[in-house]
């Protein structure tokens, strides 16, 4: 189904060249691409702040119980010493950051603003004021949520997860406001989630430009349209599920509480029905932001476009089947707890499609080892190795044993930092040209890659021996347990790599600050690459494109095509001559 | 290699999660390997060289049917092969006597055996090579169960009774950590269980589970016995 | 004229003259129990080398003559200025020293002066509850308890450690000792009401008449 060309000359009409003030350009802007980059900059400054408490979570599992360094001018009761409550608020509060304030802002938010309007063809999104609002209801949120660590009591201790009775009852870990507060925050960032989904899914159906077949669309838009399906099905459960706890924990009801006849299992099924999609939310754009970068830089179509599509398709659908596997010993009965694990098995299966798919793009290329590239290839190696630490824990009887240990948390960052994080900063250094205007520093960007790639690894491969070793989460201090004394040498490199890893993000934030102002000017496609976006100036002006919009003949990947002498052809390029049925 | 740093297994069941854990490791370390070395040769190979054009191609769909088919049923091999334990260790206590009641609170183990009323807190006296019969409770927030070196591990969620199993082969002292986030003293809560041989344990019980003694008690500390104690609120 | 102007304006405001005010007298309180001790004990697995393998919860003390200590003997009746004695709780050997702490609304010192990780849980209505760890590298912290009640202190990481807070609503207060004897100095002389609780024996008041400058006597006998 094409664009509607009404919506589109709707849209030039409607907006006019009226100026608009500082106030509605920079802040309250109903612009997709300035919108996309207050997305960027809410989920870069978070990420610091995530990125802090682990390096406070990881000094502590090292050295427990010595003073934190930079730490005592806040900890002044004890000299900067964390105490145990502590502890638990900042693994918390770095879980819960980096998932819903950095994560889906930067991928979701920040790319899923920029690239779907300029890669279908569209000049806005189809609900600009609405696009406006989610992100100010998500700033909110952000607020609310940074909001906690300066109450009484504390900020959220009970983990990102939140388990009840331990979340819902104060008195039990003595936090009161601090928990509330985290409860109302993802409240309303789920309204915000959820605006942006309707938005997404509505401009990707209806606004596509004319010649853009669903079957032409990038790989990165699909991901963004699945995703935003999936933001729209899930977070309503969350949300409801938040508001419950905060009903349990404030007028006294008692969903989740035994003393008065509720469940502490009901709280693990919502948010586990809501968790699960959440991190196919969050790895499903890194995916397809990898399957975007791959052919540009192999200079070939991706391998498998149809099969790309669909195993996301598929991925999406069984994230939904697959929820129980967080919750095999939670009491949940193994029945159900069988069932899940062929769900789970299965779900294995179109992501190994996909590796397949992008080694398949990488055989007989030309790669260039750009920034972006180098990115998207960490990407895809990371999440590999994410994806097979998952077998482990699809066979029930082997979760008995790794669950609520390290070997998990291994597998975590593997996918969300090895995939969504790498993809993030992939889709940053190859879309920074046409969202600002200006060319980012090569060598600064290798500095960045280089150092972020090795202590990446570093620092998070041992987690998997720990956790075989028994190393359970969350807790503080692993000298307390003679079975693993043994192995606290591992937990004292980890923390210094993850320190280094931290030194190495400073050359991405000097970049980042440096390019916007004194980067070099962009050229119009600095990458040659045939979708949609390159052929609007960089940056974009307001409508992205003159008076007439971009009509498609083909499919994103044609690169090195016989039908051009150069290696790329690009989809807005008019067919040469009429020869030959060609498949898109 | 990541295998060596699991704990020695020292119960019946465990060595079936163990079988099940190696298998994993060596097909997901097989496949590492592959894709990795693939990857590796494929970026060496084919990076950007002048007078070379890429190679114009959509796909290869029997390469992807290829690629599709043989994960699965690697998978599901491995999902039938992961059923019969799991309905082993979770689905069917083996029949028994012996059984124990372990209530998990902020931030203890209190166990005890049926018809005494003596609370031990943070250990349990079990005989080897017997089937154990646990039954769990919470009184509180959520805990688990987790003795590593049993494989084991199990929710205690309150409002409810969990029953579990298990079955040791070696006699021995063995660490019996929580391992749900169960509040600021999560780190730290952590029991023993003792498993002897039939004669030390029949030594063992007849001291300390003799009937309940005298409810009051002298000042002055007593030698080993310890005061039959009514713990109220673990029983729900 | 000026001077009535004054005394008024005293009355009004009502300054808290000095502890010592002329016209009090001396309350001594004894407490006696009939029947046997209760204390509980209890295997310890949990921080052996601070706590010992052998933890005794004192729930009834009875000591010499029958006297039963850790009773608090207030006079509810009694109005004065606040006490300027610190009240303190250490947790010492996994025990809460002293096992019964009275004070006046307002802050009371906790320390921690074992090695270990201690929690101060506290069960209470009219207070708002705390639930604090105190880990060893923190060896004082101050909690604040604005209203009148008995409180129960615990320990979540020592399950056994009990202690109790009375908040009273008067500075005359004492808790008996080991003999079961208490002693209430400047009691406002009138006929007052003497309050004695124990944690698990309950409440009994009696009324007494406080003359300037005298001792009386009050004895309770706590039945079960």
């Amino acid at each position: 189904m094409s664009a509607t060309g009404a919506t589109a000359h709707a849209h030039v009409g409607h907006a006019g060249h009226h100026e608009l003030g500082f106030i509605r350009t920079y802040i309250f802007s109903t612009d997709h691409k300035m919108i996309a980059r207050q997305f960027l900059f809410m989920g870069l400054f978070m990420m610091i702040i995530g990125g802090l408490l682990a390096l406070v979570v990881r000094w502590e599992l090292a050295w427990p119980e010595t003073a934190v360094p930079g730490l005592s001018m806040i900890l002044t009761e004890t000299g900067g010493i964390l105490e145990p409550s502590q502890y638990n608020m900042a693994f918390t509060m770095h879980a819960t950051i980096m998932i819903f304030f950095v994560i889906m802002p930067i991928l979701a938010g920040a790319f899923g603003n920029f690239c779907i309007p300029l890669m279908i063809g569209a000049r806005d999104m189809a609900f600009p004021v609405l696009n406006m609002l989610s992100f100010w209801v998500g700033a909110l949120a952000g607020v609310l949520m940074l909001a906690g660590f300066f109450v009484p009591g504390g900020h959220a201790a009970a983990g990102w997860t939140s388990y009840a009775p331990l979340s819902a009852v104060p008195e039990y870990t003595g936090v009161k406001w601090g928990q509330n507060l985290w409860c109302i925050s993802l409240f309303v960032l789920g309204i915000s989630s959820m605006m942006g989904a309707i938005n997404y899914i509505t401009t990707i159906i209806n606004m596509r430009a004319p010649g853009m077949k669903l079957f032409r669309m990038p790989l990165v838009i699909w991901s963004l349209f699945i995703t935003a399906i999936l933001l729209l099905l899930a977070l309503p459960v969350l949300t409801s599920g938040v508001a419950m706890l905060l009903f349990d924990r404030t007028l006294g009801t008692s969903w989740f509480k035994p003393s008065g006849g509720g469940e502490p299992l009901l709280w693990q099924h919502l948010f586990w029905y809501f968790g699960h999609p959440e991190v196919y939310i969050l790895i499903l754009p890194a995916m397809g932001i990898a399957s975007e970068i791959l052919p540009v830089f192999c200079r070939k179509p991706i391998f498998g476009y149809h099969a790309m599509a669909f195993s996301m398709i598929a991925i999406a659908f069984l994230s939904w089947v697959v929820y129980g596997h967080h919750m095999f010993v939670s009491g949940m009965s193994p029945a159900l707890g069988m069932a899940f694990t062929v769900t789970t098995m299965i779900i294995a299966v179109p992501s190994a499609i996909k590796t397949f798919n992008w080694l398949g793009t990488l055989w007989g290329a030309r790669i260039r080892f750009t920034v972006p590239m180098l990115n998207a290839l960490a990407f895809v190696s990371m999440f590999v190795i994410g994806g097979l630490s998952g077998i482990f824990m699809a066979s029930t009887p082997v979760d008995i044993y790794i669950q609520d240990t390290y070997f998990i948390v291994a597998h975590i960052h593997y996918v969300v930092f090895g995939g969504s994080i790498f993809g993030a900063f992939a889709a940053i250094y190859y879309w920074f040209p046409k969202m600002f205007g200006r060319m980012t520093n090569t060598v600064l960007g290798h500095l960045h890659f280089w150092p972020t790639f090795v202590f990446f690894n570093l620092t998070f491969f041992p987690m998997h021996i720990i956790g075989v070793g028994g190393q359970m989460r969350r807790i503080y201090n692993p000298m307390q347990y003679e079975f693993l004394q043994h192995q606290q040498h591992w937990n004292v490199f980890i923390t210094v790599s993850a320190f280094c890893l931290g030194l190495g993000q400073i050359p991405f934030v000097v970049n980042f600050f440096w390019s916007l102002f004194a980067g070099k000017k962009a050229p119009l496609n600095p990458w040659n690459s045939n979708t949609l976006e390159w052929t609007a100036p960089s940056p974009p002006p307001h409508l992205n494109w003159g008076p007439t919009l971009p009509t498609v003949y083909r499919g994103p990947y044609e690169y090195s095509s016989p039908e051009s002498r150069d290696d790329w052809l690009p989809q807005t390029a008019p067919p040469v001559t009429a020869a030959g049925a060609r498949r898109h | 290699m990541l295998d060596w740093w699991l704990p020695e297994n020292v119960s019946t069941y465990g060595q079936e999660i163990d079988w099940l854990f190696h298998l994993i490791y060596y097909i997901t370390g097989a496949t590492f390997v592959l894709v990795f070395v693939t990857m590796l040769a494929f970026i060496v190979m084919y990076r950007d060289r002048p007078g070379r054009r890429a190679r114009y191609t959509h796909g290869n769909t029997p390469l992807e049917i290829a690629w599709t088919v043989v994960p699965a049923l690697i998978l599901v091999v491995l999902t039938f092969l992961s059923v019969p334990a799991w309905s082993k260790i979770k689905m069917h206590v083996p029949p028994t006597d012996f059984d124990v009641n372990v209530t998990a609170k902020q931030f203890n183990w209190q166990v005890t055996y049926p018809g005494n009323d003596t609370v031990f807190l943070d250990e349990m006296h079990v005989p080897v090579n017997k089937v154990v019969r646990v039954h769990l409770r919470s009184q509180d927030v959520i805990h688990s169960f987790f003795v590593p070196q049993f494989r084991m591990k199990q929710d205690a969620v309150p409002g409810r009774e969990i029953v579990q199993w298990f079955e040791v082969m070696k006699p021995g002292k063995y660490e019996w950590p929580c391992a749900e986030l169960c509040g600021f003293g999560h780190s730290g809560m952590r029991g023993w269980i003792y498993v002897h041989p039939p004669a030390e344990y029949a030594k063992w019980a007849a001291e300390n589970l003799t009937a309940a003694a005298t409810p009051a008690a002298e000042a002055k500390p007593e030698a080993k016995k310890p005061e039959p104690r009514k713990e109220g609120k673990g029983k729900k | 004229m000026a001077a009535a102007l004054l005394a008024s304006v005293a009355l009004v405001v009502q300054r808290p003259g000095p502890v010592n005010a002329q016209g009090g007298g001396t309350v001594e309180v004894t407490v006696t129990y009939n029947g046997a001790p209760v204390i509980e004990k209890l295997k310890v697995n949990k921080d052996t080398e601070k706590c010992g393998t052998e933890a005794a919860i004192e729930k009834v003390v009875v000591g010499g003559n029958k006297g039963l200590a850790n009773v608090v003997a207030s006079v509810p009746t009694a109005k004065g200025a606040p006490r300027m004695v610190k009240a303190t709780v250490d947790q010492h050997g996994c025990k809460f020293v002293p096992h019964v702490t009275a004070m006046m609304p307002g802050e009371l010192e906790l320390k921690n002066s074992d090695d270990i990780l201690h929690n101060i849980h506290t069960y209470s209505t009219a207070n708002s509850s705390i639930n604090k760890a105190q880990p060893k590298f923190k060896k004082v912290m101050m909690e604040k308890f604005e209203k009148p009640e008995i409180i129960k202190l615990t320990c979540d990481v020592h399950s056994w450690m009990l202690g109790w807070l009375a908040v009273l609503p008067t500075p005359f207060f004492a808790v008996t000792d080991a003999g079961g004897a208490a002693k209430i100095e400047n009691v406002p002389a009138g006929k007052q009401t003497v309050e004695v609780w124990h944690e698990t024996l309950g409440k009994q008041t009696k009324e007494v008449d406080v003359k300037a400058g005298q001792t009386v006597k009050v004895s309770f006998e706590m039945k079960k």
